[in-house]
């Protein structure tokens, strides 16, 4: 962390100094909002949440330990108040074939029935995979997203949610196959 | 290179090449006031102050507790005077 975030944190702390409050917000908040853009329940707007993440992060910071890199603690607690949010959510969808775009449907047909995908599907292909992502469960959206759509090494999402390495890749194995079945099961229904 | 035969990596593969649009830089306008002022509304800032909120429901219960457990005990004081004034009064007009 540097001198001068460590600075803005202590005046948090000591003073409540709102000035300092501001500016830890404007260096935090491109990654806040890129978490929780990329863990966003659909429906939710992700301007609560980023609020939500921030007015925590306030009340707890006096409990942060400096020696850590404070982008970690940032990214649990986004991730935390994101998980929270999709918990929240008392159902999961499950896709019907009729319910996906006519774009999504055809990429639906590439992936299981032809050899490659066309890179001018990437649209639908993203929108499918955000509707099918929703009918997993929040920390199994959250850990494929963290490790297939982010890119993020294992090591990395262990220290972001407090799993260790071999609980990620083994939630990971199984998160992908229930995706691969969620996949199956919106071209047959 | 060999594509991948997962449809699950190659349904990521398209995912990523799709990235959203990116966000403008700073802050949304209001965004600092709205969050300090979701704070303001919560914890208070003296820590004495929130030690004396925190022991005010134990106070009140405290304070409650006071005002029943005298009314209870002169309650039983009274009835105990009660029946001795009947036992006199019983006695004495018994005894010749």
């Amino acid at each position: 962390m540097s001198d001068a975030t460590r600075d803005l944190v202590s005046a948090w702390v000591a003073h409540r100094d709102q000035g300092a409050a501001c500016r830890l917000m404007e260096a935090l908040h491109p990654q806040v909002i890129r978490i929780v853009q990329n863990h966003l329940p659909r429906g939710m707007d992700a301007e609560d949440l980023v609020q939500d993440v921030f007015v925590q992060f306030f009340r707890t910071l006096d409990r942060y330990d400096m020696a850590r890199p404070l982008e970690n603690w940032v990214s649990r607690m986004a991730l935390n108040v994101c998980l929270k949010a999709l918990r929240s959510r008392s159902r999961r969808p499950e896709w019907r074939w009729s319910d996906l775009s006519e774009g999504e449907q055809g990429v639906v047909a590439s992936l299981l029935h032809e050899p490659e995908t066309d890179a001018s599907q990437a649209g639908a292909g993203r929108g499918l995979l955000l509707k099918l992502l929703d009918s997993l469960s929040p920390q199994e959206r959250m850990i494929l997203t963290l490790l297939h759509l982010e890119e993020k090494p294992v090591a990395e999402i262990a220290a972001m949610t407090g799993w260790n390495a071999t609980l990620v890749k083994v939630r990971a194995f199984r998160a992908r196959a229930k995706l691969r079945k969620a996949l199956e099961a919106a071209e047959r229904k | 290179m060999k594509p991948n035969s997962d449809p699950i990596q190659r349904l990521f593969g398209l995912a990523r090449a799709a990235r959203p649009a990116a966000r403008p830089a700073g802050l949304p306008y209001g965004f600092a006031t709205r969050v300090l002022a979701r704070l303001d509304d919560s914890l208070p800032e003296n820590p004495w102050e929130r030690l004396a909120l925190g022991a005010l429901p134990v106070g009140a219960a405290a304070a409650l507790l006071c005002f029943f457990f005298p009314a209870a005990a002169s309650q039983e004081t009274r009835v105990s005077e009660d029946y001795q004034v009947a036992q006199a009064f019983i006695q004495t007009a018994v005894e010749p």
